[in-house]
Parts: structure tokens; sequence; C-alpha cells
């Protein structure tokens, strides 16, 4: 496959002649990207697959609206970001979650999930994540894992890059506190 | 601290996999369930008269309601009108003789007189007075 700059890429997007060859060429650079995001959120291989799909299909059927204003990985990790937030209030909902507690209830389909072969400190790292309160969740594990750049996850979330900092900087002391407890 | 590298060793190991193959045919999972997308060629839109004309008659409609408003708060015919006597500076409704004489009082119409014949009788007066 051919390789194109990004503005080539958005260029061909609005060509409907070459829209879906664009779109096949933007899964292939942040399909990979995104589903890490995205299993990060959610943990399960399974829920991060149908996840990673439902991202693209809307990006796919909402191409024609995106103008290039932001960067392509930036509006489609907004995508793949208010996915994960749908699905996980479902989850909640369904696992009788109140809105302020945390997301532990994942951990214990974590230990049985086939694709998670970490052992009990990765296991306890999950959990302190999960604890975390969401916003904070999501920048950590966009500044954790990714280290994503503060001006990015600000494009992505909506919140100012200051407030990020401070958010990243008290999941991290409490990530720090949890691990060295002794559970 | 203990707990700080803990967190950066941590990161090195990714403790999550995916199933053998599945970054392979990724693309093509992903492309096969996105729907196909008709091309619908837009026709260049015709411009009627109407189209056209339209603006002007909003501009005057706009100028026609402008009009109308102006003449709604324009002065009236019955306005305040300032006479003056030889001591004092009165503001006096002027009215018409006709409207006097259905409804008006004798002192009425004996101002109305005083109104219209002072400066001649007063003239006639002071020439008296001389």
């Amino acid at each position: 496959m051919q390789q194109y700059t990004e503005d080539e890429i958005i260029q061909r997007l609005h060509d409907p002649a070459e829209q879906r060859d664009a779109f096949a060429q933007v899964v292939k650079l942040y399909g990979e990207k995104l589903y890490w995001q995205i299993r990060r959120m959610v943990l399960s291989h399974d829920d991060a697959n149908d996840l990673l799909q439902n991202t693209f299909l809307k990006a796919w059927t909402s191409i024609d609206l995106f103008r290039g204003d932001a960067k392509l990985a930036t509006w489609l990790y907004k995508i793949a970001l208010n996915e994960c937030i749908t699905f996980l209030n479902h989850q909640r909902a369904m696992n009788n979650v109140s809105i302020d507690d945390t997301d532990v209830f994942l951990l214990e389909q974590l230990r049985s999930d086939d694709y998670f072969d970490g052992d009990d400190l990765q296991l306890k790292l999950q959990k302190a994540i999960l604890m975390l309160p969401e916003k904070q969740r999501i920048v950590f594990t966009m500044k954790y894992y990714d280290n994503m750049k503060y001006e990015q996850i600000s494009e992505i979330v909506g919140t100012t890059v200051g407030a990020l900092k401070a958010s990243y900087h008290h999941a991290v002391k409490k990530v720090e506190e949890f691990l060295t407890k002794d559970i | 601290m203990n707990s700080e590298n803990n967190l950066e060793q941590l990161k090195e190991k990714n403790p999550f996999r995916v199933p053998e193959g599945y970054w392979e045919g990724l693309t093509d999972r992903m492309m096969e369930k996105l729907p196909e997308k008709e091309f619908v060629p837009v026709e260049p839109r015709k411009v009627t008269i109407m189209e056209y004309v339209r603006p002007w008659l909003y501009l005057a409609a706009i100028i026609a309601g402008m009009g109308l408003f102006f003449k709604v708060i324009a002065p009236k015919e019955n306005s305040t009108v300032s006479t003056d006597s030889l001591l004092v500076s009165e503001q006096r409704k002027s009215a018409s003789l006709g409207a006097l004489s259905k409804t008006g009082t004798n002192e009425d119409y004996l101002e109305y007189v005083e109104d219209r014949c002072a400066g001649y009788v007063l003239s006639g007066n002071l020439g008296e007075g001389e």
C-alpha cells in the first residue's frame, strides 16, 4: 500500500472514489494503537475487539464531517474513548455499580481472562488503576502506557493541560501507595 | 522509592496479549464490517427568480415597516402651544373653535378669544395710554 501523508489521506477520505481505500489505510495506521488504548480501559480482549470495530464504524459513518481541524489520531482517540465510556457505563449498570464507585468489578473477569498473562503484581497494578476515578484512570492509562503528550490528551478529553498534570500526579501517588500495601 | 521502581518496571512488560494472528487480518476484518457508501452525484442547484427577488422584497418590507413605525410615533395634530400674556408664560392646548362650541363653557370661550386677540387688543390699549 502506497504511503500517504496525513493531509493526503484526509483529501482522499473526502474523495468518494478513493474513500474506502483511504479508510483502510487509516485502519492500518491506527488500528493497533487504538486497540491498546481500548484494551487498557476495558481489559478484556473480546470487548476491546468489539469496541475497536464500533470505533471504526462510527468514524466511517461520520468521515464526511471530519474537516481536518484536529489530527486524525486525536479524532479517532476521542471516538474510541467515548465508546469505552459508554461500554463501561453499561457494564456498571449491569453490575449495579454506583456512578461514584470504581471499576474494580472488572478485576474478577481479568483473573480468568485467557489473554492476561500478568502475575500477582500486575494484577495488583490493574486493581490500583481500576480503583482510580474514571477521569484519573483515563489520564493515567494514556500517559503511563503510551507516554502521550499532555497537549494531545487535552485535545482528546477536553481538559486543560494543568488539570491533566495534576490529575496524573494524584493518580500516580494513589497507584504507588496501593502497590506498597500488603494486599 | 520501591513503588516508583515497580511502576516503571511494570510498564516494561505488557501482561495483556492477543490471539494468534490477530494483527495480520485486523484491517480486512474491520473493513469488511463497514457498509458500502452510495455515491450520489450532487446536481448543480438551479437558482429560481424568486431567490433573486426575495432579498429585495425583504428590504422593501423593512422600509415599509420603518415608515409605518415613524408615522405612528410622529407628532399628533393636537400638540401643546406656548402662548404668552404680558406677565406669565403659559402652555395651553390650542383647540378649534368648533370643538369649544360643542363642549366648552363660557369661560373656555373667553379664553379662546383672549388667545386669538391678545396681541391686537394690547397694542390698541397701549396706544390709548400714550
